[in-house]
């Protein structure tokens, strides 16, 4: 069953978490790690990638006097994938950087990333793009996932 | 002699009306950073710091949901040239992406990463530009666009 869970194609795969954000005061880093289980088609060459890894989230709070929440978004991705195709395995290490000012805490944000998929094989490399969609809630709990995912040519 | 004074004052009123009307600035929902040899900060041993020029182009769209939160849909992209500060070599980087802040704020204020491939236009070994972008939306739905940082890695 589980097995067959896994070979359903052109999922993002992505668990959404509800944690606590801290309440708005002074300075507070909250650290999350998402599983990433997916299977992507690649625009390259009509094959699927197949990943797994951790999508590693460090969120740092700040608010000042006036209200005013600073937000550093920090993430860390870490993956291999695999051609189900050629068998061709490739590996993900891509750091990505945010930060957002609101008043409040409650948001939601979504960044745009690229990354590359580093090649362990003769296939050449190639780009993921997706978004990472983070919703902040008022009642301090948050939400990462990532979406929208798409693999082309380098 | 009264009608064509009050006749005179209301066509000066008009006319007033109409400067007033002229002077008002349009909202800007775009900007271009420009960078004119903007030397990257080199992260990449067998890479070289690049003198990057061209622009940065961002431009936003807004709209209220039915909670009364303001989305600000933004795209942010660069066309940018480049010169090695070691080898000389000529670079270009060309990429873009899209970004969206969703709050009860009459204003945005995010700051992103946008990545792009700098590619030796001599055929030699390229390095990944990231740069990090301030942007701001103001309450007068103004944007703009500061180039905080431009960070190269190894290229792949």
């Amino acid at each position: 069953m589980l097995e067959a869970k896994r070979g359903v194609l052109g999922l993002m795969v992505m668990a959404a978490f509800a944690v606590c954000a801290p309440a708005a005061l002074a300075q507070t880093t909250i650290t999350q790690d998402t599983p990433i289980s997916s299977t992507v088609p690649s625009q390259c060459n009509d094959h699927t990638i197949a990943f797994t890894g951790t999508l590693h989230s460090v969120f740092t709070f700040n608010t000042n006097p006036n209200g005013m929440t600073h937000t550093n978004f920090d993430f860390s991705v870490h993956a291999t994938g695999v051609d189900t195709t050629t068998a061709i395995n490739y590996v993900v290490n891509e750091s990505i950087h945010n930060e957002s000012n609101v008043h409040g805490i409650a948001q939601v944000q979504n960044f745009g990333t690229k990354m590359m998929l580093i090649s362990q094989g003769s296939a050449p490399n190639e780009v993921d793009r997706s978004t990472l969609h983070v919703v902040i809630n008022s009642d301090n709990t948050f939400v990462v996932q990532r979406n929208s995912e798409t693999i082309s040519c380098k | 002699m009264i009608e064509g004074s009050i006749r005179t004052g209301f066509l000066a009123a008009l006319v007033l009306c109409a400067a007033g009307a002229l002077g008002q600035s349009a909202v800007s929902n775009s900007y271009d950073a420009n960078l004119a040899n903007a030397v990257t900060a080199n992260n990449c041993s067998s890479g070289e710091p690049v003198a990057l020029s061209g622009t940065v182009h961002v431009s936003y769209s807004v709209s209220t949901d039915s909670s009364g939160a303001n989305n600000f849909a933004i795209a942010a992209a660069t066309n940018l040239s480049g010169i090695g500060q070691n080898t000389g070599a000529a670079y270009t980087a060309g990429d873009s992406d899209d970004y969206s802040s969703s709050t009860t704020d009459a204003s945005a204020d995010l700051t992103v990463e946008l990545k792009s491939a700098l590619t030796a236009q001599n055929g030699g070994p390229g390095l990944n530009l990231v740069q990090s972008l301030h942007i701001v939306v103001d309450t007068s739905g103004n944007i703009s666009v500061q180039v905080v940082s431009n960070t190269t890695n190894c290229g792949s």
